[in-house]
């Protein structure tokens, strides 16, 4: 662990959660908040891929998921991005490659296997098998009974994890990323409260800020800092259930985090003015290496990570131009049109609409947190050694070897990392 | 709007409404009833393949199926807990909460649907999830009251596995294969719009009650107060006068 980490991971759950609270209170002030952010977002798996971004340990990102050039005259559309993804996968079916689409029915997984039934032939999508549950069924059963049954190959994707699907002949496809590309994950539910939290406000700030809620997406994002703070803070409520984690609240915790993103938006090239921008930061540069990585590591338990990253692994929104899409097009209504979750993606709505005409889908589509909540909960662990089952999977070294909690030589690593770290931003 | 359904709950019809399904897309209440509290959350589930919603249980005397769609609920930090638009909590099955009084509030139409075409899909889907709660209890009472042959269903449940499968038939008076409580829900589920599913159930009827002297299909079409298409009666069969020889 002398070379940097190639992926960390602070998860506040039952088996660690008496560890991380010795952690905390051996930490320095940089050690502490790193663990009250991991309360906050529980995991805590942020890292910068642009911009000055501290963490405890050195860290850096995987070359093929490092953010692309800023180019401002980049002037594809979202179709034609996804189009040309489709076209990509097609030329590696023709090479006799074959491929598990992860399919939750959620719009990121609906918009890749939509673009790959309008861009390949029947004869090649026979290349691909789709890796199902039954949550996915009923999350959009218009989509399952038009398109996918009777017409794909179909796998139990509660049973069938990443190493279960390479061992089988596929490469996985994951659209893992879709939320990062369209960036709301972190302000869904500041939107949702916006009342609620004005409401607890000054009387003038709470006028200014009703003022500027039909501007989320022109404003700067810093005229709305007192309801960021706000939505920033730390409840307890919001932890109880599976988390309970309690700690006692640092009430420096939300002007921290904001200061600390602040420095990373200035400290990058990239453009980011609006609230939706800040927001969409916040996942798009911070918590990428996450969204593109946790299959790899948590839902493989045989298979070396570094060679289901680089040679099995696909992910659909990984893609150069899409990044690129990304960066173009952000208060233009392609990713959200009103504040609220309900025109969220809109690009990808309109892609799935074009293909198949469900009003009920592209009008009341909500999102679902589909990986947690429907696959990794669901999980088969009986034939792994509690010590290394994915809820002890604390990072990846250099080498990417897997880093388990319950290794002494990692506690102790974690524990001087945690210690020394101050805050520096 | 006409009920003849509440003629079956003599004890609520008159009450205020208590029960409503709350679409967190919208962020507002999609329908309200004061009947059934399990036959809106069954109304809900059927509706949950078109829109995520949670029916509540609550004491809201001002709620209406005129104005619910002005109303939502007031946004704290524990509204994740009974399934509100807080993203990670929620998921596509229907779920039923409590309500207090004291979180309903009002918020005017959604600026999220604010757009012609965003407005009227609403306006559709409420349409859609009135007529859906008017089926569900029109086929209950039907199903309770002129389901002469229910024995299927009891091997189904209660013997799943210890009865021949060839014993698991008509479960009805109807030739539906699996019953027309089953049948109208599915086309409830997976039709398209509401005349589509309007048309798929007469179609139903037509198709599956040629054996029905028990007046299954007559109950529900009046339970629901729509009309009954008109049926060729010399497609039906006289099936008591067959039993009679």
């Amino acid at each position: 662990m002398n070379e940097p980490l190639l992926f960390s991971n602070i998860v506040i759950n039952p088996g660690q959660r008496e560890f991380w609270r010795d952690v905390r209170s051996q930490s320095s002030d940089g050690g502490q908040f790193m663990i009250d952010l991991a309360k906050k977002y529980n995991p805590n798996r942020f890292v910068a891929r642009l911009g000055e971004w501290s963490l405890p340990w050195q860290q850096t990102i995987p070359d093929r998921y490092a953010l692309p050039e800023y180019d401002s005259l980049f002037n594809k559309t979202f179709t034609e991005v996804t189009d040309q993804r489709a076209l990509e996968i097609k030329s590696l079916i023709q090479q006799g490659q074959q491929f598990a689409l992860m399919y939750s029915g959620g719009i990121d997984s609906t918009l890749a296997l939509s673009a790959l039934i309008k861009n390949l032939s029947n004869e090649e999508l026979k290349s691909i098998t789709i890796a199902a549950n039954k949550q996915s069924v009923i999350e959009n059963p218009v989509f399952w009974n038009k398109f996918i049954w009777g017409k794909f190959n179909i796998v139990n994707s509660s049973t069938h994890k990443y190493d279960d699907l390479i061992e089988k002949g596929y490469r996985p496809i994951t659209a893992d990323e879709g939320d990062c590309l369209f960036g709301m994950l972190f302000s869904l539910d500041l939107y949702q409260h916006y009342d609620y939290y004005c409401e607890t406000l000054s009387a003038e700030s709470k006028t200014n800020l009703q003022n500027l809620k039909s501007k989320f997406n022109t404003a700067h994002y810093s005229n709305y800092k007192d309801i960021i703070l706000k939505h920033f803070e730390i409840r307890d409520s919001a932890r109880t259930g599976i988390h309970n984690f309690q700690l006692d609240n640092n009430p420096e915790f939300a002007e921290q985090w904001y200061a600390k993103i602040v420095k990373n938006i200035q400290t990058s090239n990239v453009p980011v003015h609006t609230l939706h921008d800040f927001f969409w930061w916040q996942i798009f540069n911070l918590k990428y290496v996450n969204c593109a990585m946790r299959c790899a590591i948590y839902l493989n338990d045989r298979i070396d990570v570094k060679s289901v990253v680089e040679d099995y692994a696909i992910n659909w929104f990984n893609s150069p131009d899409y990044q690129k899409w990304s960066m173009n097009n952000n208060n233009n209504g392609e990713k959200i049109v009103e504040m609220g979750p309900a025109t969220y993606k809109m690009a990808s709505r309109k892609y799935i609409h074009d293909l198949d005409k469900n009003d009920w889908y592209f009008y009341f589509k909500l999102k679902i947190g589909s990986l947690g909540a429907s696959v990794m909960m669901f999980q088969d662990l009986s034939n792994i050694d509690t010590a290394q089952s994915p809820n002890y999977r604390f990072g990846l070294d250099s080498q990417y070897n897997v880093l388990y909690m319950n290794d002494k030589s990692v506690q102790d690593f974690i524990l001087n990392c945690m210690s020394n770290y101050k805050i520096d931003w | 709007m006409n009920r003849p359904w509440a003629e079956y709950y003599p004890s609520n019809k008159n009450s205020p409404n208590r029960y409503a399904l709350f679409a967190p897309p919208l962020d507002r209440f999609l329908i309200v009833d004061n009947l059934d509290p399990w036959l809106l959350f069954e109304t809900g589930r059927i509706l949950s393949s078109k829109i995520i919603n949670v029916a509540y249980i609550l004491k809201a005397d001002e709620l209406t199926n005129e104005n619910c769609l002005n109303y939502g609920t007031e946004h704290n930090r524990n509204e994740a807990n009974y399934g509100a638009s807080s993203m990670s909590s929620i998921k596509q099955s229907a779920s039923m909460a409590f309500l207090k009084q004291n979180n309903i509030v009002h918020k005017g139409w959604s600026t999220e649907y604010a757009t012609d075409d965003r407005r009227q899909a609403v306006l559709d889907l409420q349409e859609y999830a009135l007529f859906v709660l008017q089926c569900v209890h029109a086929i209950t009472i039907a199903e309770s009251y002129k389901n002469l042959w229910p024995e299927s269903k009891y091997l189904e449940e209660f013997f799943p596995d210890n009865a021949p499968e060839e014993f698991k038939t008509k479960f009805d008076p109807t030739t539906a294969p699996r019953g027309m409580m089953h049948e109208i829900k599915n086309i409830l589920y997976h039709s398209s719009s509401l005349q589509e599913a309007r048309a798929n159930i007469d179609q139903a009827w037509i198709d599956y009650s040629q054996t029905d002297n028990a007046n299954f299909r007559s109950l529900f079409y009046s339970a629901a107060g729509i009309t009954a298409p008109t049926v060729d009666q010399n497609l039906l069969k006289d099936t008591i006068t067959f039993w009679a020889c």
